[in-house]
C-alpha cells in the first residue's frame, strides 16, 4: 500500500457499517489504530443528537466505534483541541481541520509524526442553530423529528422518523440565508489531499453506494493506518472502478468551481469606503477574545501581540487587536469560519479576514495549511 | 511615541481643526545608520523642509514592526513613512530585506483596509541623501495636504 | 480522557450554554447548538476558568470535609436561632433553591427588593420575554448598556434592527446600535407605543423607584417590558419563591447593623463588594457554602465547599424562562444543605417539584414553558430625578458582580469634559468623593457631560451613582 493509491472500503462490523456516514471505514480505521496501539488516543464526536456532538479525546475503543456517522450540523474544530497536548493521536478531519492541524504543526504546537489525520471530503457544514431554524421555516419539520440527512444532487435531504424524505436544493436554501456556513460555500478544499488519507462517498458506485467509503492514500502514514485496519480485520477494501474514480474527480472539479463562484459573489471588490466598512463591522466588538481563542491557525497563548498591545481604555477609531489580527491572519487564515461562528455580536469575521487573506495569499502564492511551507512572513527574504 | 504624534487634548484641540494652513503630522521611522543620517543632513543642509515630520529613530528598519505603524495611525498620524538603508547597505546585513517582507504585508493590509497609499510609504535613503529625504518629506506633505486628515485620527487629536 | 461538561455560564441570567473541559486546567469550548447563545460567549464567559477557583471546606481556618463543615454550620445556625439570615442571589440550581428555601424559612434574602414593589408586578419582574420575541419587536427601548452588562443580547438587538426595528437607548452614553439616544435625565422625552418593547434589568442594587417608573411608562403605553438579571438562575429563584417572603440586600445591611442578624449564611453568593466591611465585621458567624473561592470565602468562619456549578446536576432558568439542565452529576450542594437542615434532600423529588412549578413534563432547552403574564395594576412611582451634576456611574457587569478583575481600570468621559478640565491624553483624572481621592486613566467616549462611567469599582463608590468632583 502506498501514497497515491485509491480504494473503496467498509467496516467489517455490521453495525458500524450501518451507522457510518458511508460504510464506517473511518471509524473502524480509527478504532483499529487505537486497538493496535498505533496511537494512544482518538478524537471523536460524541453524538448528543443530530445537531450536537461533543468533541472528546478518548482511549476507549468502544467510544470510537460508537462515533460512526457524519454530522453536517456540527462545525467542529479539532486542531485547537489537540494542540499543545503532546498526544499520539488519530483523528477524523474536515479540510479545514486538516489545514488547522498543519498550521499548528508549523508553529510547533502539534507534532505531525505523532498525528494521524484521516481527512473527510467536505461539501460543507452547517451551523446547528441555523439548521434548526431552517428546518422549521423552510422544511416545516420539527428538528426533533429528524432522523438523518444527506446531500444528493445538489439537494439537502432530511429524513424524518416517519421514514419520509424532505428535499430542497442547497441553492434555494442558501439564497434564503440558510444552508452551509458562508465560509464553506467558498471553501475550495473538497478532497483533503493534505491529510494522511482522504475519505468520502464521492466515487462509490453501484451497490456499494451508501455502504462504502472511497479512500485515497496521501502519505506513508495514511498507508500504515489503512493497512493496520485491514490487518486487524476491522475493514475490507477493494480497488475502485474506473467510473468511480472519474466521477469523484468530476464532482471535485464541479464543487471547486462552485466555490470559486461563491467567492466572487461574497468578495465583491470595494473601491471606496473600505475603512468605513471595516470600522462599522467592528463597531460592536466587545473584546471577548473568542475569535483569537478559536482560530485554528493561531498558536499564541494568553499573551500575544494582538492582546498585549490592545488596551480597552484606548479611544482608537479601530482596535489594535483587530489590526494586528488582520495582519497576522493575512498569510495564515484558512477560511474555516470558526471566528464568525463564535463571535458574540455576529461580526462576519471570516469575511473580513478573507478580504486581507485573499489578496496577500494570492500575491504570495501561498496557501496555508496545504503543505509544510512556512508562511512567507517568517522568511528572511521574499521569494515569490 | 505618543508625544510626537499628538499634543494632548488640551487648548490646542479646543479650536476646531482648520483645513487651510493645516499641517499634517507625518511619522517617519528612520534607521540609525542611514535614513536617520539622511534626515540629519537634510536638517543641516539648506534644504527647505516642512515642519510636518516627526522622526522616530530605530536601530534598523528591520525593527519596525507593523504594529508601530498601526499605532502611529491610531494615535493620529496622517502619514507614516518607513525608511532605511538601501538594499545591500543594511548595517545588520539583511534587516531591510526583512523590512521588505513585512512592508509587503503591511502595505497590502493597509490598502485593503482603505488607508490611501499616500499615507504609507517606503523609501531607502542613505545618510548622505539629505536632499532626497527633504524632498520626500515635502512631497508626502503635499500629497497629504490634498487628502486631508487621516480618518483614523482619534476624536480630539489634531 | 479529559472530562467534558455541557454547562451554562453563570455570569448572568442570559443562559449561555458552553462546554467546560477539565484538561489539567479548565478550558472553555463553544457549544454551538445552545439555543440562547448559539455557542457564543462574552468576555466573562471566555474567562470562566478564572471564576472557578478551587475552594476547600474550612472551619475557623482549618481544612475539613464537606460533611464536617456542614455539621459545624448546623451547630452554629441552631445556636443563633432567630438571628440568622440566609442569603442567595440566585447562582444555584432550582433544586438547591427549593432545599435552601426550606432551610431559610422566613429568613430568605434573595437580595432584590420585591417587598417595595407591587405584588402584581412580581411575575413581570421574574420572567422575561423570549429572545425570539425581542428580535421580532418593532421598537426596542434599552435601559441597560447591552455591550457591557448583558453582551449576548447585542446580537439579538442587531438582528431586530436588521428586520427593521428602531432602537432607542436611555443611557448616559450613546450606543453604537441605537437609532436614538436619550439621556436618563431626559426620560420624559421617551415615546413609547404598544409596539415598544422595553428592556431593563432587576438586581439587588436596583433603585426601586426607577423600576416602578419604567413599569409605569410601559404600562401607560401598553408596551411590553422584560427584565434581564445578573445571576445564573435569578429567574428560577424568583419563580420558585413567589409565595415566599424575600428580603432585600438593603434590609440585610440594616438588620446586621442593628444587631438583629448575627449569623449570615451565604449560598453561592459573595456580598463582599455589596455590604460595607464594617457591617460584615459585626457578624458572629459568617457561613459560606459555595463551589468556588472568592473574597467571601477568605473571610468566612465556616466554608462548605460543594462542587463548582459546571459539575452540578440541576436546572437553571434563564431570563426568557427557558429551563436548561446542567450537564454535571454532582449533588453535594444538596447533601450539605440536608446535613444542615437535619434531613435528606433527594434530587429527584426536588426536580419533580421544579417541573411541577413550571408545568412541564421534562426539561427541554428548546421549548420555553408557558408562563402566565398577568397585567399589573396602577403603580405609584416617585423617581428621584437622577442628579448628575458630576457623578461616577458604576456599570454593573458580570465581572463586577463576581468580583473578578477585568481590563477596565479607567473611566469614560466626554470630550468636552476632557477639554474643560484641560486633561492631557495618556495622563490621569483626579476623582474626589467624600474625602477620598483617586487618580484614574480616562477614555474619551460619547458619554453625557460631567458623567464618568466605570465598569469596575474603585473603592470610593456610594452605590451605583456617586457624586464626585473631578479635576486635572
Ligand atoms: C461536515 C461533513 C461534510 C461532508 N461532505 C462530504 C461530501 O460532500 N462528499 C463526500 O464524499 N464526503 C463528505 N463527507 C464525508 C462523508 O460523510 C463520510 O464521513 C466519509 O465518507 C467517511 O464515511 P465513513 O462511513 O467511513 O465514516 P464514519 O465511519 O461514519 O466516521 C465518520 C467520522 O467522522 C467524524 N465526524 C462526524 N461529523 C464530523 C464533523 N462535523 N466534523 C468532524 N468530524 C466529524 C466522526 O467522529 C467519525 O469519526 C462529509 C463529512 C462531514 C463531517
Ligand atoms: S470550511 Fe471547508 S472543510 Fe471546513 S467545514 Fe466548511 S466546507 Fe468543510
Ligand atoms: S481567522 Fe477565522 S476563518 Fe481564518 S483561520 Fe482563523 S478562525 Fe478560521
Ligand atoms: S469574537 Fe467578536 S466580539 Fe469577540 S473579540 Fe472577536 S470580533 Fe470582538
Ligand atoms: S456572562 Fe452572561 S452573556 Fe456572558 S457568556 Fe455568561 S451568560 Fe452569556
Ligand atoms: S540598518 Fe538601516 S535598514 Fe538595517
Amino acid at each position: 500500500m502506498q501514497k497515491g493509491e485509491m480504494y473503496v472500503g467498509w467496516s467489517t462490523k455490521e453495525d458500524v457499517r450501518k451507522r457510518g456516514g458511508s460504510g464506517g471505514l473511518v471509524t473502524s480505521m480509527l478504532a483499529a489504530a487505537l486497538e493496535k496501539k498505533m496511537v494512544d488516543a482518538v478524537v471523536v464526536l460524541k453524538k448528543i443528537n443530530e445537531f450536537e456532538a461533543v468533541p472528546v479525546i478518548t482511549s476507549d475503543v468502544n467510544e470510537v466505534l460508537n462515533s460512526a456517522g457524519s454530522l453536517h450540523s456540527v462545525p467542529s474544530n479539532f486542531a485547537k483541541l489537540i494542540a499543545n497536548k503532546n498526544l499520539k493521536v488519530a483523528l477524523p478531519a474536515k479540510g479545514c481541520d486538516v489545514r488547522g492541524i498543519i498550521e499548528q504543526s508549523k508553529r510547533n504546537a502539534i507534532n505531525l509524526d505523532n498525528t494521524f489525520v484521516v481527512g473527510l471530503n467536505c461539501g460543507g457544514s452547517m451551523h446547528p442553530v441555523v439548521t434548526r431554524e431552517m428546518l422549521e421555516v423552510m422544511y416545516k419539520i420539527k428538528p426533533e423529528d429528524v432522523h438523518g440527512e444527506e446531500i444528493e444532487k445538489g439537494k439537502l435531504i432530511f429524513e424524518t422518523k416517519d421514514g419520509k424524505e424532505h428535499a430542497i436544493t442547497i441553492d434555494e436554501l442558501e439564497e434564503k440565508g440558510y444552508g452551509r456556513r458562508e465560509s464553506c460555500r467558498y471553501c475550495t478544499i473538497k478532497i483533503p489531499n493534505n491529510a494522511d488519507i482522504a475519505c468520502g462517498n464521492w466515487g462509490v458506485t453501484g451497490d456499494l453506494v451508501g455502504k462504502a467509503t472511497f479512500v485515497e492514500i496521501n502519505s506513508e502514514k495514511g498507508a500504515r493506518l489503512l493497512q493496520n485496519a485491514i490487518d486487524a480485520g476491522y475493514v475490507q477494501v477493494q480497488k475502485p472502478d474506473e467510473k468511480g474514480v472519474a466521477i469523484r474527480a468530476k464532482i471535485k472539479g464541479t464543487m471547486e468551481g462552485l466555490g470559486k463562484k461563491w467567492k466572487d459573489k461574497v468578495f465583491v471588490p470595494m473601491d471606496n469606503g473600505r475603512l468605513e466598512y471595516f470600522r462599522k463591522e467592528l463597531e460592536h466588538c466587545i473584546d471577548c477574545g473568542a475569535c483569537k481563542a478559536v482560530c485554528p491557525t493561531c498558536s499564541c497563548g494568553d499573551i500575544s501581540k494582538c492582546t498585549e498591545f490592545h488596551y480597552r481604555g484606548d479611544a482608537y477609531k479601530m482596535s489594535m487587536y483587530h489590526l494586528v489580527r488582520f495582519l497576522h491572519l493575512a498569510d495564515s487564515c484558512i477560511g474555516c469560519g470558526q471566528c464568525s461562528d463564535v463571535c458574540p455580536v455576529d461580526i462576519p469575521l471570516t469575511r473580513l479576514y478573507r478580504r486581507f487573506a485573499n489578496t496577500v495569499q494570492e500575491q504570495l502564492k501561498y496557501e496555508p495549511g496545504m503543505d509544510q511551507r512556512k508562511p512567507p512572513y517568517f522568511e528572511a527574504k521574499l521569494e515569490v | 511615541m505618543n508625544d510626537s504624534i499628538s499634543d494632548g487634548i488640551s487648548a490646542e484641540a479646543a479650536a476646531a481643526p482648520k483645513t487651510d494652513g493645516w499641517e499634517p503630522k507625518i511619522v517617519a521611522f528612520c534607521c540609525n545608520w542611514c535614513s536617520y543620517g539622511g534626515a540629519d543632513s537634510a536638517g543641516m543642509g539648506r534644504f527647505q523642509q516642512p515642519a510636518s515630520a516627526r522622526i522616530i529613530r530605530v536601530m534598523c528598519s528591520g525593527r519596525i514592526d507593523p504594529l508601530h505603524v498601526f499605532n502611529a495611525f491610531l494615535e493620529g498620524a496622517d502619514a507614516v513613512l518607513v525608511t532605511g538603508c538601501h538594499i545591500g547597505d543594511c548595517h545588520y546585513v539583511n534587516g531591510n530585506d526583512k523590512t521588505k517582507i513585512k512592508y509587503k504585508y503591511l502595505e497590502n493590509v493597509a490598502h485593503e483596509l482603505g488607508i490611501e497609499k499616500e499615507r504609507l510609504q517606503l523609501n531607502w535613503i542613505s545618510a548622505s541623501e539629505g536632499e532626497k529625504f527633504a524632498n520626500f518629506i515635502r512631497d508626502v506633505t503635499e500629497q497629504i495636504k490634498k487628502l486631508g486628515p487621516s480618518p483614523l485620527k482619534p476624536a480630539g487629536v489634531v | 480522557m479529559a472530562n467534558v461538561y455541557s454547562t451554562i455560564c453563570p455570569g448572568c441570567n442570559f443562559g449561555c450554554g458552553l462546554y467546560v473541559r477539565e484538561n489539567g486546567k479548565l478550558e472553555v469550548d463553544f457549544r454551538k447548538s445552545s439555543p440562547a447563545n448559539a455557542g457564543k460567549l462574552c468576555r466573562f464567559g471566555m474567562n470562566l476558568p478564572r471564576l472557578y477557583a478551587p475552594v476547600k471546606s474550612m472551619v475557623d481556618g482549618k481544612e475539613t470535609t464537606l460533611q464536617e463543615a456542614a455539621k459545624e454550620a448546623a451547630k452554629r445556625l441552631s445556636g443563633s436561632k432567630g438571628s440568622v439570615a440566609f442569603l442567595s442571589f440566585g447562582n444555584i440550581t432550582c433544586e438547591e433553591h427549593l432545599a435552601f428555601q426550606k432551610l431559610a424559612e422566613s429568613s430568605l434574602y434573595s437580595g432584590v427588593d420585591f417587598e417595595a414593589l407591587p405584588k402584581d408586578t412580581y411575575q413581570t419582574l421574574s420572567v422575561g420575554i423570549p429572545y425570539d420575541e425581542i428580535e421580532a419587536a418593532k421598537h426596542i427601548v434599552l435601559f441597560i448598556d447591552p455591550y457591557e452588562q448583558y453582551p449576548l443580547i447585542v446580537r439579538r438587538l442587531l438582528s431586530a434592527k436588521k428586520k427593521g426595528a428602531k432602537i432607542t437607548s436611555v443611557w448616559w452614553k450613546d450606543m453604537p446600535l441605537a437609532d436614538e439616544n436619550i439621556r436618563p435625565a431626559d426620560v420624559s422625552k421617551l415615546q413609547l407605543t404598544k409596539d415598544s418593547l422595553v428592556i431593563t434589568d432587576f438586581h439587588p442594587l436596583s433603585d426601586v423607584e426607577q423600576i416602578k417608573n419604567v413599569l409605569l411608562l410601559a404600562k401607560n403605553a401598553g408596551a411590553r417590558i422584560t427584565f434581564l438579571k445578573p445571576f445564573a438562575n435569578s429567574t428560577g429563584v424568583y419563580i420558585l419563591s413567589k409565595d415566599a417572603k424575600q428580603k432585600s440586600l438593603a434590609t440585610l445591611v440594616e438588620d446586621i447593623n442593628k444587631g438583629a442578624i448575627k449569623t449570615l449564611f451565604c449560598l453561592e453568593s459573595d456580598p463582599v463588594d455589596l455590604i460595607p466591611a464594617e457591617t460584615l465585621g459585626k457578624l458572629t458567624n459568617l457561613i459560606v457554602q459555595t463551589g468556588s473561592a472568592s473574597a467571601i470565602t477568605a473571610k468566612a468562619h465556616v466554608v462548605i465547599a460543594h462542587e463548582p456549578l459546571y459539575k452540578k446536576r440541576g436546572t437553571l432558568i434563564n431570563s426568557e424562562g427557558r429551563a436548561q439542565a446542567l450537564g454535571g452529576a454532582g449533588t453535594s450542594g444538596l447533601e450539605a444543605l440536608g446535613v444542615i437542615a437535619g434531613t435528606k434532600f433527594e434530587f429527584d423529588s426536588l426536580h419533580e417539584s421544579v417541573r411541577k412549578a413550571l408545568g412541564i413534563a421534562a426539561v427541554d432547552e428548546f421549548t420555553i414553558p408557558k408562563y402566565d403574564r398577568p397585567p399589573y395594576g396602577a403603580i405609584q412611582a416617585a423617581p428621584k430625578p437622577i442628579d448628575t451634576k458630576t457623578a461616577l456611574v458604576s456599570i454593573y457587569n458580570p465581572f463586577l458582580w463576581f468580583g473578578l478583575a477585568d481590563d477596565n481600570d479607567f473611566v469614560e468621559l466626554n470630550l468636552n469634559t476632557a477639554r474643560a478640565l484641560k486633561l492631557i491624553k495618556g495622563a490621569t483624572l483626579k476623582i474626589k468623593s467624600n474625602g477620598s481621592a483617586i487618580e484614574k486613566r480616562f477614555k474619551v467616549a460619547p458619554v453625557q457631560e460631567n458623567v464618568l462611567l466605570a465598569g469596575r469599582k474603585f473603592g470610593i463608590e456610594k452605590g451605583m451613582l456617586t457624586p464626585v468632583e473631578i479635576s486635572r
